[in-house]
């Protein structure tokens, strides 16, 4: 029987057969472990990022902070302003055991205007490589109020790559996407450039944009038209773009990180644990 | 090349030709029957019906298999009354070969199966005697071969029924004095040693852990994380990709998934090399299933490797030169290091590339050192396979 030539077929295909039934499931299992492995492994330090708008410093976010101290159980805070040179000078400290401090991370060169921008974009990488290196986090969350919100935007489409780190929720508020143009058809030259490199944006990524309303038309500084253009950059990219229109009491441009309902939906959306007892540092 | 041929096959003729060393394969031909049973016993325990076993988990066997613990309890009876036996089995079996006369073989055996038993049992105070089961097992191969050896060459002489009933006297006194030694701290001694000498002589350690399996000595298996494949763990886990981990060149990255495929040796290629030759081939197939999950013992006795001179130079060289490729291809960056964990059930050639988690280099690099660990064993299998037809002329 062994001589027979279709027998030595035979147990050729059914060898090739046992090999692919062993290595296709052994492959498929490896990779779901090393994915739940990362997960568990990941899920620890989660810094939570601020980056404040032109014109703004390290301190921008002072009284937020303390709000949200007051109001949940409270993450201690880390101020890093980011220098041309690209050097770093830090306040304040994370505090050990707390996995989801803030961060805020200002630029002494910190004038309006997209060239400005992408410069402090840059910057912005830099102190990230360097943070995320002695902090040891690979997830972090962003909060970006107008043009910071920008500069993460610019930071994930030409800086960060999957093998840095994960970001996993921003939130910008009162960005704007398309700069003063109040006319969604005027694509400014950083709309466009956003909206050219979108596909770099992290596909897990949640986003919710946030615009102030004093009039119909905007918070006074950005048109609701430029805020909510970020559409064309998130929608159908990442895996959810929420944009939120808050108005009433303190609904201008600079009161909008003090507003109260946007607190409420950094709380809710941002924050992941907010009711945990956690180490509440001063 | 030739003269070397004519001095290995001067070596296995001079080996062949004492009569001890065929004894010692009578011995382990009649050993055969109760390992390669147990083996596969063994092999689907710690593959299929174990938790963390390699088919287990590729097939969600836990949740699957109806019944699941029960086969488990059921397959662990079975190996630890089959393989775990191998220990006791060699004592009794080899005072029979040695034993020589059908006369004196009932005394021998006797002798060495109690004297092993005294041996392996503890007591406490209170007198109560209990057998610590893997005493019994394959690890204690040579002390059993010796023990029943021993008996059997004393029952050939004269005052026999004497010398035996020193050797089970002996025997008692010894298992009690060795009780009376404070064990721990005798065992953290040496085991202390042996991790500092261990971690002194760094990868040159494998070759001695080899030499020593050769001879029959029970080998500590490689810890699954040791601290570097902790790092290395925790550096993949954080930064999705491999190729700067900050050990990549360490025993878990270069000797486990690439130079010990079918066990201790390499001994896949063994059994590829004894299939290609057409060398025992029953014997090449009950040792294949086994073989896949990295159990070696079918092969290991009834080749046999075990105390044969001629197979410890592939048994030594085979590991060696896959890591050698191993370690150049990963200084080369041709491939990034295997650094995940895996169930030590884990086929072999399987090994790099599941550890990268599917990197198909790793996967191609693990070929190479299968067809090198093939071609080191091939001529050693021809030699011992003329060894054989010109005993049978």
């Amino acid at each position: 029987m062994w001589h027979k030539p279709w027998v030595k077929w035979l147990l050729v295909v059914l060898a090739c057969g046992l090999i692919g039934a062993v290595a296709w499931p052994a492959q498929r299992w490896m990779k779901s472990t090393v994915h739940s492995q990362r997960v568990v492994h990941n899920s620890r330090l989660q810094p939570i990022i601020f980056i404040p708008g032109s014109s703004a410093t390290q301190e921008r976010f002072n009284s937020v902070i303390a709000t949200l101290n007051k109001q949940t159980t409270g993450h201690s805070l880390l101020k890093v302003t980011v220098h041309p040179d690209g050097s770093l000078s830090e306040s304040g400290a994370i505090a050990p055991h707390d996995d989801e401090p803030y961060i805020v991370v200002a630029f002494s060169d910190n004038r309006d205007g997209y060239t400005h921008i992408k410069q402090q974009a840059k910057w912005f990488n830099i102190a990230f490589k360097q943070l995320a290196a002695t902090y040891h986090f690979n997830q972090f969350r962003g909060i970006g109020h107008s043009n910071g919100g920008l500069i993460f935007t610019l930071f994930l489409e030409k800086y960060l790559t999957a093998d840095d780190a994960t970001m996993t929720r921003l939130m910008t508020i009162g960005t704007p996407y398309n700069l003063e143009e109040s006319n969604p058809l005027n694509r400014t030259q950083l709309l466009h450039d956003l909206v050219k490199g979108r596909a770099q944006l992290p596909k897990q990524l949640t986003v919710y944009a946030v615009a102030g309303t004093e009039t119909y038309a905007g918070d006074g500084t950005v048109p609701l038209t430029s805020a909510s253009a970020g559409k064309y950059i998130f929608q159908n990219q990442v895996r959810h773009y929420t944009q939120i229109t808050v108005s009433g009491q303190d609904a201008g441009h600079s009161d909008l990180p003090e507003n109260q309902q946007i607190i409420d939906y950094i709380k809710q959306d941002i924050l992941t644990r907010p009711t945990r007892q956690s180490l509440r540092h001063p | 090349m030739h003269g070397w041929r004519t001095k290995l096959t001067t070596l296995q003729r001079w080996t062949e030709a004492h009569h001890s060393y065929q004894q010692l394969q009578r011995v382990f031909t009649r050993l055969l029957p109760l390992v390669v049973i147990g083996s596969w016993c063994e092999a689907i325990l710690t593959s299929c019906v174990s938790r963390d076993g390699f088919f287990a988990q590729i097939y969600d066997l836990p949740h699957r298999l109806p019944g699941f613990p029960y086969w488990h309890q059921v397959f662990s009876l079975l190996s630890t009354f089959t393989l775990g036996l191998v220990g006791i089995a060699a004592a009794g079996i080899s005072a029979l070969v040695f034993a020589e006369s059908a006369g004196r073989q009932r005394l021998a055996v006797g002798t060495a199966l109690i004297a092993y038993l005294l041996l392996a049992a503890t007591t406490d105070r209170g007198g109560i005697v209990t057998l610590t089961l893997p005493a019994l097992s394959s690890a204690w191969l040579l002390a059993g071969l010796l023990l029943g050896a021993g008996c059997g060459w004393l029952a050939r002489h004269r005052f026999a029924m004497l010398w035996s009933g020193l050797v089970v006297a002996i025997a008692a006194a010894g298992r009690v004095a060795l009780q009376a030694i404070p064990h721990g701290s005798v065992i953290a001694v040496v085991t202390g040693a042996i991790a500092e000498l261990e971690r002194f002589l760094g990868g040159l350690w494998l070759p001695i852990i080899q030499l020593a399996s050769w001879l029959g000595l029970p080998v500590r298996q490689l810890a699954l994380l040791d601290p570097h494949g902790a790092a290395n763990l925790n550096y993949a886990l954080a930064h999705a990709h491999l190729t700067q981990v900050p050990y990549p060149l360490t025993t878990a990255t270069i000797y486990r998934p690439f130079a010990t495929f079918g066990g201790m040796g390499a001994t896949l290629g063994l059994l590829i090399a004894m299939v290609i030759c057409h060398y025992r081939r029953r014997l090449a197939w009950s040792a294949l299933g086994p073989g896949l999950v990295n159990l070696n013992l079918p092969l290991w006795l009834g080749v046999p490797v075990v105390l044969n001179p001629l197979l410890l130079i592939p048994y030594l060289l085979a590991p060696a030169a896959c890591s050698v490729i191993a370690w150049g291809a990963l200084a080369l960056h041709l491939m990034p290091p295997a650094v995940y964990p895996l169930p030590d059930s884990t086929p072999g050639p399987l090994r790099a590339w599941l550890g990268t988690n599917g990197n198909w280099a790793a996967l191609a690099v693990a070929s190479v050192c299968l067809v090198v660990s093939v071609a080191i064993y091939l001529p050693f299998v021809r030699m011992v396979q003329a060894g054989g037809e010109r005993h049978v002329a």
